[in-house]
């Protein structure tokens, strides 16, 4: 396998606005470390709103595998590795990111929710559109924060368990993989609603 | 103008996200609406508080389409056309928001209907359902205004992400913080407390602040959006500045009120609009069980088996002091802001016991009804208006024995590590049920006035 020439994977970063989404992501860590004061507590909002912000980092991960060519960049080579090389870059710096903002209140659970969250973004990045993916994660966020509030949080409500939980971990891992290999594979779907 | 509405109602993709949104919303609030207990009022707080769902998709969906013409590089077309773009776009908007606006006002609907077959009292309570509205025109104002002054392929999940971490933000500090502030405005801080809902009359104070504080974010989004538009036509311009301007005043005067609110017994006070011929509480002629201890509820919890529930724990828990001296003569549910402190009040004494719905036949979840228990057990052997936690060690002992004869667990918080009182539990347990009644009847007096010890329980 050839090896890729630096300027070329930075032309496809660039194509992605990598650049501004890593400054959103860093916006959004710094956010999380700033309202961690207010994460504390035991309510259902302070235990939600770790959960919404790695959601935000999840989407703009998802958002920026748009291709702004479509049909013609698959025709080229190598896209696939491009785009392994761009998502994989996202999501291990907006892990440690968001694993320094959440020092001290389990950055674990941080990192294996923001590997889940974009597991799901990432799938529905390759079967809706990227500019659609927040919708799912958001959604099952929304999800997460109704089962906190009923005190029902189970494994069909992982992002709230504490990092302890090896299924979570096994489960959040799982929808990266999956997520990383779809993406990989066939990149984000054009389609998109007017 | 119809026409161009005509258009965008056909062609907005908000309809599109409404499955979604009624699958998040409803299905929590339908499993709700299996409880047989229903108050008006908080069935109206669980529509505004629907916004925290609503509310980002609304934004998101508003977002999307103020960049519409930017992401399908139609920008310069249109700006070819003769008809103002700031009313073209702002159509855009009014259509995402009459979708969502919709859904919102079928949700209260089909909600509020399911209600009014349920609730054994009082009627529907508007000013949490309007201030839920408001907020809602205020996201989508918000997520239209970011759509169009940031055109990224990021916005949109920005505007949803955004709004929802913003309202959950502000209900956070509300919650972690015992003053009013900034917190209060947040869309799913409820506008009413359980208090003012069945006995005192519900004060709009806060419904009222908070409207004004999202007409004041409208303004400056609507400004903000104007704004964007000001090379093409000095109307527009001077109509962004306008309501920027006007938008800037109404928010920085909600802050201002917003500063003034503050916590009342009955919910939030600003007295800016706080009304206080109307603060009084409401009459209602209380419904109580058949049993040795009557227990008496408000006519709103008379639903399912809340009373039921009730009567039967109250009662087993009392059984021993039936026939003393010592026997409250009902327990009756108060307003919570009375309940700080535990034990019979009133001549005859009463028990009084925090209002609260019970979900099925039991009381959930264990960890409450343990404290419930214990709560009960303790107040009977405390003196009135004196601090459940603050009990001493033979009145623990004696509340153990009601809660152990009366099937119950306890909890570790109210019973810390002392192994004096299981001890002393113990030993009364093992007393004959005639000597247990001869001695409540005659020492309860002492052991409620903190003059027993542990050591004196025979």
């Amino acid at each position: 396998m050839n090896p890729l020439p630096a300027r070329l994977a930075w032309l496809h970063l660039r194509s992605r606005r990598a650049p501004l989404g890593l400054a959103l992501i860093i916006a959004i860590a710094t956010i999380l470390r700033a309202l961690q004061h207010w994460t504390d507590g035991p309510g259902v909002a302070a235990r939600t709103l770790p959960l919404v912000l790695t959601v935000g980092a999840a989407a703009i991960i998802a958002a920026s595998s748009q291709s702004p060519f479509a049909d013609p960049e698959r025709a080229t080579w190598p896209p696939p590795r491009l785009r392994l090389i761009q998502v994989a870059g996202f999501v291990l710096a907006a892990a440690g990111l968001l694993a320094l903002a959440r020092l001290g209140d389990d950055p674990l659970a941080a990192i294996r929710n923001l590997a889940g969250f974009t597991g799901i973004a990432l799938i529905t990045a390759t079967l809706i559109s990227a500019l659609l993916a927040w919708i799912t994660p958001l959604a099952y966020a929304l999800y997460c924060s109704g089962q906190i509030d009923a005190q029902a949080v189970n494994l069909w409500s992982w992002p709230a368990l504490p990092s302890s939980n090896h299924t979570a971990m096994v489960i959040a891992l799982l929808l990266l993989g999956t997520g990383i290999t779809a993406i990989t594979r066939f990149g984000a779907r054009d389609s998109q609603p007017p | 103008m119809t026409g161009l509405l005509r258009i965008e109602a056909r062609r907005n993709p908000a309809p599109l996200v409404l499955p979604l949104l009624a699958l998040l919303v409803l299905l929590p609030l339908l499993a709700q609406n299996l409880s047989p207990v229903a108050l008006w009022l908080e069935r109206s707080v669980d529509v505004e508080r629907s916004i925290q769902i609503v509310g980002p998709f609304a934004a998101a969906a508003a977002a999307w389409t103020a960049s519409r013409e930017h992401r399908r590089q139609m920008a310069d077309l249109l700006a070819s056309t003769p008809r103002n773009p700031y009313a073209r776009t702002l159509a855009a908007w009014l259509v995402s928001l009459g979708w969502m606006a919709a859904f919102y006002v079928a949700l209260a609907a089909v909600y509020l209907s399911i209600t009014a077959t349920q609730a054994t009292w009082g009627g529907p309570q508007w000013w949490p359902v309007i201030d839920g509205l408001a907020a809602l025109i205020m996201c989508s104002a918000a997520g239209f205004a970011l759509g169009l002054l940031l055109r990224t392929r990021f916005t949109t999940p920005l505007a949803a992400v955004g709004t929802l971490a913003a309202i959950l933000g502000l209900m956070s500090t509300a919650a972690n913080s015992q003053a009013a502030g900034i917190g209060l405005l947040s869309p799913i801080y409820p506008a009413f407390g359980l208090n003012a809902s069945v006995f005192w009359a519900p004060q709009p104070d806060l419904s009222i602040l908070k409207i004004v504080c999202y007409l004041g974010v409208l303004g400056l989004a609507l400004g903000l959006a104007a704004w964007h538009f000001r090379a093409d036509r000095p109307s527009v311009r001077r109509a962004g500045a306008a309501l920027l301007a006007a938008g800037l005043a109404v928010s920085a005067a909600a802050g201002g009120l917003d500063a003034t609110a503050r916590v009342g017994n009955h919910g939030i006070i600003v007295p800016a609009f706080h009304n206080a011929a109307a603060d009084h509480a409401v009459r209602y002629t209380p419904v109580c069980s058949h049993t040795p201890l009557p227990v008496c509820v408000h006519p709103a919890y008379d639903g399912g088996s809340e009373l039921a529930v009730l009567a039967s724990l109250i009662n087993k828990i009392a059984a021993p002091l039936a026939g003393t001296p010592a026997m409250p003569t009902r327990a009756e549910q108060a307003p919570a802001a009375q309940l700080g402190y535990g034990g019979l009040q009133g001549d005859p004494p009463v028990l009084f016991i925090q209002p609260f719905i019970i979900h099925g036949t039991s009381l959930q979840p264990p960890a409450f009804a343990e404290y419930f228990a214990e709560t009960i057990a303790l107040s009977l052997v405390i003196p009135g208006h004196s601090p459940i936690a603050g009990a001493t060690p033979a009145q623990r002992a004696i509340a153990l024995y009601l809660l152990r004869q009366a099937h119950d667990p306890t909890v570790p918080g109210l019973f810390p590590p002392d192994p004096a009182v299981p001890a002393a539990a113990a030993r009364f347990a093992a007393e004959s049920p005639a000597a247990r009644t001869a001695w409540l009847a005659t020492h309860l007096a002492a052991l409620r006035a903190g003059h027993l010890t542990a050591q004196d329980i025979p």
